[in-house]
Order: structure tokens, then C-alpha cells, then sequence
């Protein structure tokens, strides 16, 4: 293994010497190619991209009303009163009719619960981050999710994440979300829910988290 | 590192082997399929099951991919139907199904099986990160996702010119991508793999491994060829090309169709059996037009014609044919003479019939067509006549 590795760096540096000085100095000051125009304020382009990608959205005053709003999400979609919540929420009070739990989802679990590290207008979509109180599979197996998002987390294009990312060790995933899972490997034919979520509901917060 | 495809595959059966595997999911990826991964696993006696609709399909059926965003875009609903009713009996799902959702519903099914029991991920890399170590993957269906989460190993297989300086610099390349690739200003998911698992998170895997597969990259760096690295495989240029459009991505005869797959295969394998990939283009120019990353692929299948004249692979009679033809085209009196007398002549022959339906040295073109007959004058004669007129 050492002596590819040997070989193959010894014919990349014969050929791009002098190229080294320009990747350090890129690495040591990122910077931002083009990116596109915002066609409106940060909330509206959000949450019209939000719905471009057969996502749904609401929004609710403070963290209290999550529950209430996750109650009527499911109901109006006659799903199983039934959650997997992230750890970070265990302080909210749920309807006595719902049963909720705070574990690594299983398969058959329908609904999950949790908070968004940022939105980006740009394109609606949230971005997510492995942490022990909120797992990666929260985000895929389950088929309905359900995202919580700080409205003052919400940036205009992706790269205003990477300055925030970095300010932290990297998590063993982050995943940028934009809509349900979708394939159209049969015939190109569109068809949602492929091996993630049905359905991604975004609930906005006007209050952040003390 | 693996320098050839035999190295890499060595790598990744002796991975899954530590790993104590049995099964082994895949996530779609083309440098897995340019190193034959699958066979390879399967003689080593791993179930190995793909995980992207696409790829699940074309695996049922034990074909190649046809398009590299879409490799099943040649097979018919009804043919998928028939595929699922073949192989999904053992499942317990005994009716032949007719509509699209409630395929995609029951390989859902199957595959969510395969899912949480395997032992091993593989995936592919769309971009990977200098700056931070971290691997970047992108899908519609979060098959990458749940591959690369769920199995205790996740492997990751990528070529040398996947590496990118920093983050910003592959959000850039997946503005591209995504773009270039399905027409979505973003794909449904892009995730960032950065290590294993961390010591208190309650999902993801315990191994994380990479494997860096030169397989004959590095030495296109620097050379003639050089701008074919920048290729990030989002297939524009097979979804415009006449060529591609007509005889479809099978009669590429290996992974990479379309404009792109013939400059790249013949410089991965070697230029000698791959001889007709170059020749069958007529240089139209619009994959040029429509690549994200400007790589002149007509300008590169020329250089590719160019070594193979160099190294003698163009037949001897071209090789005289165009020898002649350059010995003349040098000399415009010399030419002009000569086309003068080749077009008068074929315009007395033709006069009558107004078109050819045979034409000696030319027998493969007049086999399916006519050539019409000249008019029996050279456009530099009419040219001239003009001038003369005018003056």
C-alpha cells in the first residue's frame, strides 16, 4: 500500500510542482466562486424553495408550540400518533395521546423529530448534523420527518455554513437535506419516497432556543 | 492507494474479510464499476446487493449501465415488472405489479431488508475534501446515506481527480453537478462523511475507510489529455450527443459512454481495441458546449486520432489516402486542378441520373444512400467566373 502511495505521489508532484504554493494558499484562505442571485428576502426564497422540492413548511412562535404543531401534522395526514424525537427536545410536554421516544429510529418507526443546524435560502434546504442527541438516521428511516428550524438560522447561499462548521470538530456526517427522497430511475418517471422520507415537513421557530 | 484496479478490489475483499462481512451494500458509484468491484466480490463469496433503483435493476437483469446518471433509462416499466416478478418471489411478493409507485414501493421493501442487515458500505465519492478530510456523496434516493450509516463498515472508493481544495470549492462543483447532471439546483441529498462514528453518537459506522484508485490518472496529468480529470461525471455531454442519442451507451463497449467515456476509456485501457471510439464522432462540438467544466472533448478525440495515426493503429490504406490528400491540399493549384477535373467528370457520369448510387473507393458510404451528382463545377471555379463577371 505505502509503495503506491509513494508512486502515485511521486508522478502528481513531477508534474505539479510549482502548484503546491497555490493549494496551501487556497487551503489556508478559502474562497467563494459565483453564486446565484437571491430573487427575494432570505424567509420568502426559503420557503418557496422549500415547496419547490415537495417539501412542507409552518410555523409557530416558540419551541412550546411544537408539539401542537406536530400533533396536527399527523393527524391531518392520518399518521400514527407515534415519534422518535432528538435528545435536545426532552424538555417539551407532548399531547397525553401521542406516545414519543428519544432513541436511534428503527425501521418500521414512522415519524422523527428534529432541529435543523441551518437552512439555506438559496436552495431550501436544511442542513443537518450527526450529534449523539440527534443520529444520522433520524433523517432517512423513518417515513415522515419532521425539521425543526430556527428562523434566525436560515443563511442565503451554502457557503455561509462552512465559517459556522468549522468553528466546531467536524461531526461524522452532516447532510444537506432539500425535500423528500425521490428516484426516477424507472422510465424517468418522478416518484417520491425512493429509500428516505415520503414526506420532510419544516417547522419554523420565531424564538430561538435560550 | 491502489494503483491498478486489481489492487483496489484486493483492499476492499481483505476490508470486508476483517470485517467478518456476509453482505455488502453498494451505493452507486462509476469507479466501482471501472474496477469491476462486483464480480470481484461475488467470486470471493460476499452477497453484494446495489442499492440505487437504477443500479438494483440493471443487477436483477446482469447488465451494464446504459447512462451514467441513469443507468437503467433503457429498460421499460414493463421489463422492470417482469424483473421484480422474477426475483422478488422468494420475498413473498407473488403479483406482477403494473405501475411505477408500486415498484418503487416494493424495492423499497426488499432493499430496507438488505439495509439493516447488512455488514458492509460501499460507496463512491462525488468530491473529496483536502481541507477537512471528508468525503462527499450525492443522491436522490438516500441509498448512499443509509449505505453508508447502517453496516458497521463504511467503505469509500474514489479516483484521484475527486479531490477538491475545500468545502467552498466543492459547493461550487456541486452547483455544477446538480445542474449539469438532473436539472435540480441541488440533488434531494448531499452529505459530508467525515471519520467514523464519534465515541458518544448512537448510529453511524465504526470503520471508516478510503481508497485512493489511481488506475492510470496520475499519468494523465500534465499531458495531452489533462483536461479529461476535470470531468465530474454529471453526463451533459452523453444527453446531447447525436452519437450517443442514436447507438445508446451499451455499443461503448465498457463503463464510460457518451462523448466523455470515448476520450476516457481509451486512455484507461489502451488505444488499440477502443480504436473505433474516437473515429465515431463527427466533431459536432455540442458536448463542448454543454460541459460544466468546459473540458474540450472535441479537441481531445482529435488528439486521440492524432496517436493513433502516430502509433499506426489508422489503417495503411487511410494512412495513404490521407498522406495524399495532405500531399494535395498543400499545393491549391495542384488541388484546385484536380477538383476541377473530379467534379467535371462526375458531372458528365451523373448527368443523367442526377445522383450516384455507386462510387468505387467509396462503397460503405453509397451502400444505404446516393451520393447527388455534382453540378460539374467547383465553387473556386464559380467564384472566379464571378469575379470576372463583376469586375
Amino acid at each position: 500500500m505505502n509503495s503506491a502511495r509513494s508512486a502515485i505521489l511521486a508522478r502528481i508532484r513531477h508534474c505539479s510542482d510549482k502548484q503546491s504554493d497555490v493549494a496551501q494558499a487556497r487551503l489556508l484562505a478559502p474562497s467563494i466562486h459565483e453564486q446565484p442571485l437571491l430573487k427575494a428576502d432570505l424567509l420568502t426564497q426559503f420557503t418557496e424553495k422549500v415547496e419547490k422540492s415537495s417539501a412542507t413548511w409552518d410555523s409557530v412562535s416558540e419551541y412550546n408550540t411544537i408539539p401542537s404543531a406536530v400533533f396536527e401534522f399527523l393527524t391531518q395526514h392520518q399518521l400514527p400518533l407515534e415519534v422518535i424525537i432528538e435528545r435536545q427536545l426532552t424538555f417539551l410536554s407532548w399531547p397525553e395521546v401521542m406516545t414519543v421516544a428519544y432513541r436511534r429510529p428503527q425501521s418500521q418507526d414512522s415519524t422523527s423529530v428534529n432541529i435543523a443546524f441551518a437552512g439555506i435560502a438559496e436552495t431550501g434546504s436544511l442542513v443537518m448534523r450527526s450529534q449523539p442527541s440527534s443520529p444520522t438516521t433520524l433523517n432517512f428511516l423513518p417515513e415522515n420527518h419532521i425539521v425543526l428550524l430556527e428562523k434566525s438560522n436560515i443563511v442565503a447561499h451554502i457557503e455561509a455554513i462552512w465559517p459556522r462548521i468549522r468553528l466546531q470538530a467536524l461531526p461524522r456526517t452532516i447532510n444537506i437535506i432539500t425535500g423528500p427522497s425521490r428516484t426516477a430511475d424507472i422510465e424517468q418517471t418522478l416518484q417520491l419516497g425512493a429509500h428516505g422520507p415520503k414526506r420532510v415537513h419544516v417547522i419554523l421557530v420565531d424564538t430561538p432556543l435560550g | 492507494w491502489a494503483e491498478t484496479p486489481e489492487s483496489a478490489c484486493e483492499q476492499v475483499i481483505s476490508l470486508c474479510a476483517t470485517a467478518e462481512a456476509q453482505r455488502v451494500l453498494k451505493s452507486k458509484s462509476m469507479i466501482t464499476e471501472e474496477i469491476s468491484l462486483n464480480p470481484a466480490l461475488v467470486q470471493a463469496g460476499f452477497e453484494v446487493i446495489e442499492t440505487d433503483l437504477g443500479e438494483y435493476i440493471i443487477q436483477l437483469a446482469q447488465e451494464p449501465p446504459s447512462h451514467i446518471i441513469a443507468p437503467a433509462v433503457h429498460k421499460t416499466k414493463e421489463q422492470v415488472a417482469a424483473l421484480f416478478y422474477q426475483y422478488h418471489q422468494d420475498y413473498g411478493f407473488k403479483d406482477r405489479l403494473s405501475d411505477i409507485p408500486q415498484l418503487v414501493a416494493q424495492a423499497r421493501q426488499v432493499l430496507r431488508q438488505k439495509f439493516i442487515t447488512a455488514d458492509v458500505g460501499i460507496t463512491g465519492a462525488n468530491f473529496l475534501i483536502a481541507e477537512t478530510g471528508s468525503v462527499v456523496l450525492v443522491t436522490n434516493e438516500g441509498n448512499g446515506d443509509l449505505s453508508a450509516t447502517l453496516p458497521r463498515m463504511h467503505i469509500v472508493i474514489a479516483s484521484l481527480e475527486k479531490l477538491v481544495p475545500t468545502l467552498e470549492d466543492a459547493t461550487t462543483l456541486l452547483r455544477l453537478l446538480g445542474r449539469s447532471a438532473t436539472g435540480q439546483e441541488i440533488t434531494a441529498y448531499t452529505s459530508f462523511f467525515t471519520g467514523p462514528r464519534r465515541t458518544d453518537d448512537i448510529d453511524g459506522p465504526d470503520e471508516f475507510h478510503v481508497i485512493l484508485v489511481d488506475n492510470g490518472r496520475s499519468a494523465l496529468l500534465g499531458s495531452a489529455f489533462h483536461e479529461i480529470l476535470y470531468c465530474i461525471r454529471c453526463g451533459a455531454c452523453l444527453n446531447h450527443c447525436p452519437v450517443y442519442g442514436a447507438i445508446g451507451g451499451h455499443a461503448y463497449g465498457w463503463v464510460y459512454p457518451g462523448p466523455m467515456g470515448a476520450v476516457l476509456t481509451p486512455l484507461l485501457l489502451d488505444l488499440q481495441t477502443t480504436k473505433d471510439l474516437p473515429q465515431a464522432s463527427s466533431l459536432c462540438g455540442r458536448c463542448e458546449a454543454v460541459c460544466p467544466l468546459h473540458i474540450p472533448l472535441p479537441k481531445l478525440l482529435r488528439q486521440l486520432r492524432i496517436q493513433h495515426y502516430q502509433h499506426h493503429i489508422t489503417p495503411l490504406s487511410t494512412r495513404w489516402a490521407l498522406a495524399l490528400w495532405g500531399f494535395v491540399a498543400q499545393r491549391p493549384g495542384l488541388y484546385q486542378a484536380l477538383t476541377q477535373i473530379k467534379i467535371k467528370l462526375l458531372g458528365i457520369l451523373g448527368r443523367h441520373r442526377g445522383a450516384f448510387s455507386y462510387l468505387p473507393l467509396a462503397r460503405h458510404w453509397t451502400y444505404s444512400r446516393d451520393m447527388p451528382a455534382p453540378t460539374g463545377e467547383t465553387f473556386m471555379h464559380a467564384w472566379k467566373k464571378k469575379q470576372k463577371e463583376d469586375s
